[in-house]
């Protein structure tokens, strides 16, 4: 079985941190309150949608090791989600002096630093050895892909957050988040519809 | 990650890891593929989890060995590979078309 660390930074830090930053931003953008909000919800929503409909399950119950992967999986996920809404809290903290294009590129640097480093650890993470789904060879395959392909997001994003246009840089970041985001997702699809070659 | 650079120095644990990308092998499986020792083969693979390359699961008798490189270990692999670091030592592997050139 795979040893497992402590990690850097807990799911209860990121918790702790979250709401009340979240919080902090719904008073001071009461307009966009609601995208703080869900913000600050996905972390304990999602787990507690796998913890409830995957872990509880006794047919579908998985191993300990991806367990513990999903709860990384969305540990990172939570620490993406961090990372802008406390640089939000501290760009409208009265730090007038960096403006909206410097906003643009600190944000876009330090979410694509943290791209970065999370991708660069998922094929750190062995292949789990229990049954079902994708073909162990797959799943290092998905993984490496993985990977690769968020690390690439993560340097173009921090290049685009210093090239692009300041009216368009909003739109070219979320584009390549989410093109990133959709390049995974459909090899995992393809791995899922393949048919199983080897165990 | 000295250790990491020391694994990855060596052709035969290069071909190791070559082999575990493909999928995760046995031991057994695993040497079978060189035409060294067992001590030897032991010795490698003692390296590599040393460096935090591979996992090694047991389940029985059965040691299964699954690799675990990021994406920079990856890429210094690759690199390691394209520039042959080491490979002035004797091939050990028994197929030539994988040797670590």
């Amino acid at each position: 079985m795979a040893q497992t660390k402590a990690p850097f930074f807990s799911t209860a830090a990121i918790l702790a941190l979250a709401l009340p930053l979240a919080g902090i931003m719904a008073v001071r953008e009461p307009d966009e309150a609601w995208m703080f909000i869900l913000a600050a919800v996905f972390m304990p929503i999602a787990w507690l949608i796998v913890e409830t409909l995957k872990f509880s399950n006794q047919d579908t119950k998985p191993e300990l090791e991806d367990r513990i992967t999903l709860r990384q999986s969305i540990r990172s996920a939570g620490l993406l989600i961090l990372i802008p809404l406390g640089l939000t809290v501290l760009f409208t903290s009265g730090f007038d002096w960096i403006n909206d294009a410097w906003e643009t590129r600190i944000l876009g640097c330090a979410f694509g630093l943290a791209l970065i480093v999370i991708a660069n650890a998922i094929p750190k993470r062995p292949a789990s050895l229990s049954q079902g789904g994708a073909s162990l060879a797959e799943r290092q395959a998905i993984a490496r892909f993985s990977g690769r392909t968020l690390m690439i997001t993560g340097a173009v994003y921090i290049l685009a957050a210093f090239l692009s246009p300041d009216d368009l840089a909003a739109f070219v970041l979320s584009a390549i988040a989410i093109i990133g985001s959709l390049l995974v997702v459909g090899r995992c699809l393809f791995a899922m519809t393949r048919p199983k070659s080897q165990a | 990650m000295s250790n990491v650079f020391k694994a990855l120095s060596d052709p035969t644990r290069r071909r190791v890891l070559e082999l575990l990308r493909e999928r995760p092998m046995t031991a057994g499986e695993l040497a079978a593929e060189f035409d060294v020792s067992k001590p030897t083969m032991s010795a490698h693979f003692t390296v590599l989890k040393d460096a935090n390359l591979v996992d090694a699961t047991k389940a029985g008798k059965t040691v299964t060995y699954r690799i675990k490189l990021s994406v920079l270990e990856d890429a210094l692999l690759g690199f390691a590979k394209t520039f042959g670091l080491g490979d002035s030592s004797s091939e050990t592997t028994k197929d030539t078309d994988h040797g670590a050139d």
